[in-house]
């Protein structure tokens, strides 16, 4: 008989094959107790192992933890448009007019919160910067203590408030250099120079240092023009690495000084500069000037601009110490 | 609670213990010969269902269907007989070749195994064949357990049987 001839194996068949085939195999008498054994030795090492694997598991997540953390970092990192990212500052290619000489404007001079507002016409130059913006003051964006409103600023170094000229906050004064209408600050930090372009017509004549918010980083305050006895000054403020930029008077407050008369009227207007801003006043006498009607009005150099603080107080002074605050009072004038 | 988990986990522990006692008792020597048709080594198919025994055991608490305990245990026998083949033939590819004369510590019943016409054209089938003639013909489980089993289709358990069954014709044929 060929293969292809040969009947296939039944199931029925192979199953009685298969059966009779492992009948043999006895099991081993010990084999409950291996498995006794088994369950033992895995009930032993589960426990140890549970507590590698969670220790292990702790690990790696207190290691995932360290290494996603944020690293607390010392560098500023710079965008590539500065100007864009400063809302107070002037931009330096704005060219506002300066005025003619001896053209009449303004310091207004208002009253008290409940007497009548009174204007003293001061005949002195237009300030030649006129205010760059109209928006809103930040409410608590003024005085004292760190500026939050600078995120770009390096960290402080120095002390608060900070030396006159410390314009980065490092604790050394900057060097700074007047030529024209280029304000040069140079930061004892390092880096390249900042420069500020004071509008068309503007001259920079002498400049103080002096950190008018506290915030350890000292402002520049610079003379830009003079006609007569009067002098328009402009504030200066460090808004980031390299970059310092002139503050737009949103105050609408110029800050000038010097003395006027007009027929029995004198003016007279000067500023101080403190911690808490620069204090500017203006005072209008009408009895030949004997007596002043003084208003004093407290400006914040903020990163919104210069901006008003509080209700402007008004008192009549004798002459004699009126006069004396027809200054600029504001540190040591360089050069 | 602490206490409270803890009186469930030996609850659990005391069920799998009685549970594995009957499986043991009913169904040892059967799983041991059925693992004796899959593996190509008769000394081996204790350890495999001792080690199944005790995985079954330690599962004992996730295990969802206990009335399916013994369809577990089958399919974890057939699951450690594959992987054991599968060490076999790494260790087999690198083994010095045996002496001619060492004899089998377990000379005797299994020699007589060993021995079988079928045992030695079942061994020649390949491993899908071999287990799917095994689980239907010796087991005496339905196509669908098989290939539940199998971890495959009925209608390959249906093939592999067919192929299997052609083989074995032949080869047993040829060995009379």
């Amino acid at each position: 008989m060929n293969g292809s001839e040969q009947s296939q194996l039944s199931p029925q068949e192979l199953s009685r094959l298969l059966h009779a085939a492992v009948d043999p195999v006895r099991p081993s008498p010990e084999g409950y107790q291996r498995i006794q054994a088994g369950i033992e030795r895995r009930g032993r090492w589960r426990v140890p192992l549970y507590a590698a694997g969670g220790a292990v598991l702790a690990g790696l997540v207190v290691l995932s933890v360290l290494l996603l953390r944020p690293a607390p970092s010392s560098q500023v990192v710079e965008p590539a448009n500065r100007v864009s990212l400063v809302p107070g500052g002037t931009t330096v290619r704005s060219s506002p007019s300066v005025g003619s000489s001896g053209t009449a404007a303004t310091p207004r001079v208002t009253s008290g919160p409940d007497g009548p507002s009174q204007t003293a016409t001061l005949p002195v130059l237009t300030p030649p910067i006129s205010p760059l913006t109209t928006r809103p003051v930040t409410p608590g964006s003024t005085g004292t203590g760190p500026d939050e409103n600078s995120p770009t600023r390096p960290p402080l170094l120095g002390d608060r408030p900070a030396i006159p000229g410390d314009v980065d906050g490092d604790g050394k004064a900057d060097t700074v250099r007047l030529s024209g209408a280029v304000v040069e600050v140079t930061p004892s930090r390092g880096g390249a120079p900042a420069r500020v372009v004071l509008p068309d017509g503007a001259t920079a004549s002498r400049w103080s240092g002096f950190d008018l918010d506290g915030d350890g980083f000292s402002e520049l305050v610079v003379q830009i023009g003079s006609s007569g006895d009067v002098k328009q000054f402009a504030v200066l403020r460090f808004m980031a690495a390299g970059q310092v930029s002139m503050l737009a008077d949103a105050a609408e407050q110029p800050v000038i000084t010097g003395t006027a008369s007009t027929g029995s009227t004198t003016t007279g207007a000067g500023f101080s500069c403190s911690t808490n801003g620069l204090r500017l006043v203006a005072g209008v006498s009408t009895d030949g000037g004997a007596n002043y009607d003084v208003t004093t009005t407290t400006i914040a150099a903020t990163i919104d601009g210069l901006t008003k603080v509080g209700t402007p107080s008004r008192s009549t002074v004798p002459a004699a110490t009126a006069t004396t605050s027809f200054d600029a009072l504001c540190g040591t004038w360089n050069p | 609670m602490p206490a409270r988990s803890d009186a469930a986990r030996s609850a659990v522990a005391r069920d799998a213990d009685q549970a594995l006692t009957a499986l043991y008792s009913e169904h040892y020597r059967s799983l041991v010969r059925l693992a004796a048709l899959l593996l190509d080594d008769i000394g081996l198919c204790e350890e495999v269902v001792q080690d199944a025994y005790i995985r079954v055991h330690g599962a004992w608490g996730r295990l969802q269907d206990k009335d399916k305990a013994l369809a577990y245990l089958r399919q974890t026998v057939v699951n450690l007989a594959r992987s054991t083949l599968r060490r076999r033939l790494v260790a087999l590819k690198h083994a010095p070749k045996p002496m001619p004369d060492a004899a089998s510590a377990e000379e005797g019943a299994y020699s007589l195994v060993e021995r079988a016409a079928v045992i030695q054209a079942l061994r020649e089938l390949p491993r899908r064949q071999r287990e799917a003639v095994v689980l239907r013909y010796y087991a005496d489980m339905s196509e669908a357990d098989a290939a539940a089993v199998m971890g495959c289709s009925v209608g390959s358990v249906k093939a592999y049987t067919s192929r299997g069954l052609a083989a074995l014709s032949t080869k047993l044929a040829d060995l009379r």
